[in-house]
């Protein structure tokens, strides 16, 4: 008996002593992972922020999330390096694909730094992989429902011009959605493209374009937002864009969030393809983790997360599942 | 052999009175200038010293202003009402978790960063919590510098995260929850520069110093320049506790010196050209005419032509040129006039003893010897030989011009006995010296023979009856007197007075009735000297003649230089 005690004593030290020693380690081998958004002023990016937050806390490692307030590609640049002079030990970011972005993510590269990307890709930077949605497959539904609405309001034989809204032009993610929407309405309906604004991701300036050129251009009649940069504001906010979407104006877009499902609630927005962002933060910490403790990648350079779809049909249960973010 | 010359030229050079007058010009207005220009100077140096000082606290005062009004508007940023917010987001992070954490995210980062546009220089706002973690207008991460302080502190400078150069000013967050957690601003050193940008001269610079006194700011980065001797101003900023220096480079106050000293220099070199012009010109206009002069005087010592000398102006060298020109032309005349006194002098003695020696004087005096030796009268002869031989030596007198009084009274003795034993002694002769001492003075020679001469031919000999001729030496109070009287046949009185008036110079010589021997010595006597000197005559016919010589004392000199002259 005496014996069975010192023996599960023993094993119990021996335990204890290994548990204490894995936890060292552990804590010694605490990784960091920096994320780079493509701003901070843009509300698309907290669903990520949340979530790659709450990943890293799961997996026991640090997430630095860091970005310009307003997009730019210096700005970028700056954290980009910041993070490769703190030695951290994955980078995640979300960026244009030009060539300065491109040397930095070589630069982390070449100094053992694993460089993924999500959101918006930069396949010439050499980075691991990226998570993101089918930007084309985006435009492309968003696209394919213009046809559907314009047919459903007998316009489909009328000529038609329209307004394309996007954020920087060198946004590799940004081109392939127009690409998709250019694509599904190809040979269906005869749309003239007036005017491409870019709004330099800045959600604040997005709302100022929309509105100031609806209240120049009220006769357009298609509006396609690449991005839903001005959906953080309710329609009263909007009241150009809301009377012009009410004297008939079709407007579709991709980006799905609480404030952008009101508008589409409002009449404003007659169709929405949203891109899951929340998954685009955990993924990439998640993956980029599992790649530097096991040194396994995903197996393709393109992890994609899916895409959801919003319109009158399925307004009220979305509402259900999306939670107001009130950030503006 | 040449610089001995040359150094011989440049002293008499320097000794000239045009180098002495551009001199002392010179020194007369460098000494002036040169003082003012110091005192000038130190005078603008004091004045200019206080300037800058003064100039120099408004600066760091000014600076501290600036310091203390920015500090300020940062800490009422960081001590403001508790922010809604940030209370929430800290009550997630400190309770480990960020879900749902946007609308306090996103809004602080839209705040700070709202702030940093409107504040320049604010580079970054940082909530920072105990276990490192940041939240800040830049994302959410972890820092390494965790504020442990419990009041407002100042840190840095320092470099931030993204590499730049900041001081931060940080203070615990108050709010309900906010134990373990700061709130931070961190300002960059080119603002700190921008404020500290005033300096108090071009090269000056102002620079900030904490109270450990490390350099918080600085334009020569983190250091202070100690190289050269600055002038220092400081004061205390109320708000960050920082000491603002301002610097001032000693040498720049003594460079804005330095355009007065030009200046004073350029004025000194302009004034010394003007005056040295001025100088060379007054003293050529001294020194020229001086140097003319001397030329002149060198020149006329030569001999050359003293009308010459050209005289311009009315000033004092332009009359001393004048008189000395009237002094050479003087001299030049008074030279010819004596020239001319000495060949008439010369003329007349030659004459005077031409007429002595006459041929048929010494034909009948050797005659008169033949006779006595034939008649053996040997002494007679022999004597009549030495008187004859004592004439004509005293005659010639070897050369000389003048004479002992005594060896002149004995050769007019001897005249006197060749010419009485010539005549028969038709007259007796006496000769009287009436102060022995007379007979050592000297005259002229051959001056009592021509009156004895007349004595016997014009006055004895013509009477035809024995004769007398007396000769009396005398001494008068300016001189020696001759007096030859005979008691032969006289002269009518107008006879006598157109003879005075001949010798007096008011009436001319009659053909008819020559008087050359008397002439000769009247213009001797008054030739050596004076006007006062020489002949006068007396005489009653049938009674006789008196001639009176009256001639001057011969000093040795006197004598010599009419010898020489003559």
């Amino acid at each position: 008996m005496g014996d069975l005690h010192k023996s599960t004593a023993c094993a119990g030290i021996i335990v204890v002593v290994l548990i204490l020693a894995c936890w060292g380690a552990l804590a010694a081998e605490q990784l960091t992972i920096g994320f780079v958004p493509r701003s901070l002023g843009n509300p698309i990016f907290l669903d990520a922020f949340e979530n790659a937050h709450q990943k890293a806390l799961e997996l026991g490692v640090r997430v630095e999330w860091l970005a310009p307030f307003d997009f730019s590609t210096e700005g970028q640049l700056a954290v980009i390096e910041s993070l490769i002079e703190q030695g951290v030990d994955g980078i995640v970011v979300s960026v244009n694909d030009v060539p300065e972005i491109q040397a930095a993510i070589q630069r982390a590269l070449a100094q053992g730094i694993p460089v993924i990307t999500f959101d918006a890709d930069s396949p010439g930077s050499g980075r691991l992989f990226h998570i993101g949605i089918d930007n084309f497959k985006a435009g492309w539904e968003a696209g394919a429902a213009l046809v559907d609405i314009v047919r459903a309001r007998g316009m489909d034989k009328q000529h038609l011009t329209a307004v394309i809204m996007t954020g920087e032009p060198d946004a590799l993610n940004l081109v392939q959605r127009i690409d998709g929407f250019f694509t599904a309405i190809g040979g269906k309906l005869d749309l003239q493209v007036d005017e491409v604004l870019h709004n330099q991701d800045n959600v604040d300036l997005a709302i100022i374009m929309v509105e100031d050129y609806l209240k120049h251009n009220p006769d357009v009649d298609v509006f396609f937002f690449v991005g839903g940069w001005p959906f953080y504001v309710p329609s009263d906010a909007m009241p150009a864009f809301k009377q012009w979407a009410h004297a008939g104006g079709i407007a579709v877009g991709i980006d799905i969030f609480y404030d952008a499902l009101l508008l589409l609630r409002d009449g404003v927005l007659q169709y929405l393809v949203g891109q899951d962002m929340a998954s685009m933060g955990a993924l990439g910490v998640e993956l980029l983790v599992d790649y530097l403790r096991t040194g396994r990648l995903p197996g393709t350079d393109f992890v994609e997360v899916g895409l959801t779809y919003a319109s009158q049909e399925n307004l009220q249960e979305l509402l259900q599942i999306y939670e107001p973010w009130l950030v503006k | 052999m040449r610089l001995t010359k040359l150094a011989r030229h440049v002293r008499s050079g320097i000794h000239s009175i045009r180098t002495r007058l551009i001199l002392s010009y010179l020194a007369i207005a460098l000494l002036p200038l040169a003082i003012l220009g110091w005192l000038s100077v130190k005078v603008y140096l004091g004045s200019m010293t206080e300037r800058v000082t003064d100039y120099s606290a408004e600066v760091v005062n000014r600076v501290a202003q600036d310091i203390d009004e920015y500090f300020r508007d940062i800490d009422f940023l960081l001590t403001r009402d508790p922010d809604f917010y940030i209370d929430q987001f800290i009550k997630l992070v400190q309770n480990n978790s960020v879900t749902n954490s946007r609308k306090y995210v996103f809004r602080i980062w839209e705040d700070f960063n709202n702030l940093r546009r409107v504040k320049p220089g604010l580079e970054d706002l940082a909530i920072t919590f105990g276990d490192g973690r940041i939240l800040s207008s830049y994302g959410f991460y972890y820092t390494d510098y965790v504020p442990q302080d419990s009041e407002l502190k100042l840190v840095g400078p320092r470099v931030n995260r993204f590499g730049r150069e900041v001081v931060t000013m940080v203070r615990p967050y108050t709010a309900e929850g906010g134990r373990d957690v700061w709130v931070s601003a961190d300002i960059n050193l080119e603002r700190l520069a921008s404020m500290a940008n005033l300096k108090a001269s071009p090269r000056g610079y102002v620079y900030i110093m904490d109270r450990d006194g490390q350099i918080v700011f600085s334009p020569h980065g983190h250091e202070v320049d100690n190289s050269e001797k600055v002038l220092i101003n400081t004061v205390d900023s109320e708000v960050t506790g920082w000491k603002i220096v301002s610097v001032v480079y000693a040498d720049e106050v003594e460079a804005e010196l330095a355009y007065l000293k030009r200046l004073t220099y350029g004025g000194i070199i302009l004034v010394l050209v003007g005056v040295g012009f001025l100088a060379a010109y007054l003293s050529h206009a001294i020194s020229h005419p001086i140097r003319r002069l001397q030329e002149f005087a060198r020149q006329a010592t030569l001999d050359a032509a003293a009308e010459d000398l050209p005289v311009a102006g009315r000033d004092e060298i332009a009359q001393l040129s004048t008189d000395f020109r009237t002094m050479l032309a003087r001299i030049k005349e008074l030279m010819s006039e004596n020239l001319k006194e000495q060949k008439l002098l010369r003329k007349l003695e030659i004459e005077s003893l031409t007429n002595q020696i006459k041929p048929h004087f010494i034909y009948n005096t050797l005659d008169m010897i033949i006779g006595q030796l034939e008649k053996e009268q040997t002494e007679e002869a022999i004597y009549l030989i030495e008187a004859l031989g004592n004439f004509f030596r005293l005659s010639l007198s070897q050369g000389r011009e003048v004479v002992q009084v005594a060896s002149e009274i004995e050769h007019v003795r001897n005249y006197l006995y060749i010419q009485q034993l010539r005549h028969g002694q038709g007259y007796q002769y006496h000769i009287q010296v009436q102060e022995a001492e007379v007979l050592d003075y000297l005259m002229p020679r051959l001056l009592l023979q021509p009156l004895v001469e007349n004595a016997i031919f014009h006055g004895i000999l013509p009477a035809d009856r024995p004769g007398r001729v007396e000769v009396v030496v005398s001494r008068s109070h300016d001189g020696i007197v001759f007096t030859v009287a005979d008691n032969g046949v006289g002269m009518e009185p107008g006879d006598v007075e157109q003879l005075n008036r001949i010798l007096a110079g008011e009436a001319a010589a009659q053909e008819n009735r020559p008087c050359f021997g008397l002439l000769n010595v009247q213009k001797r006597a008054q030739l050596i000297f004076g006007p006062s000197y020489g002949l006068t005559l007396d005489s009653e016919p049938g009674q006789g003649t008196r001639t009176i010589l009256k001639i001057g004392f011969l000093d040795e000199q006197l004598a010599l230089d009419t010898s020489e002259s003559a």
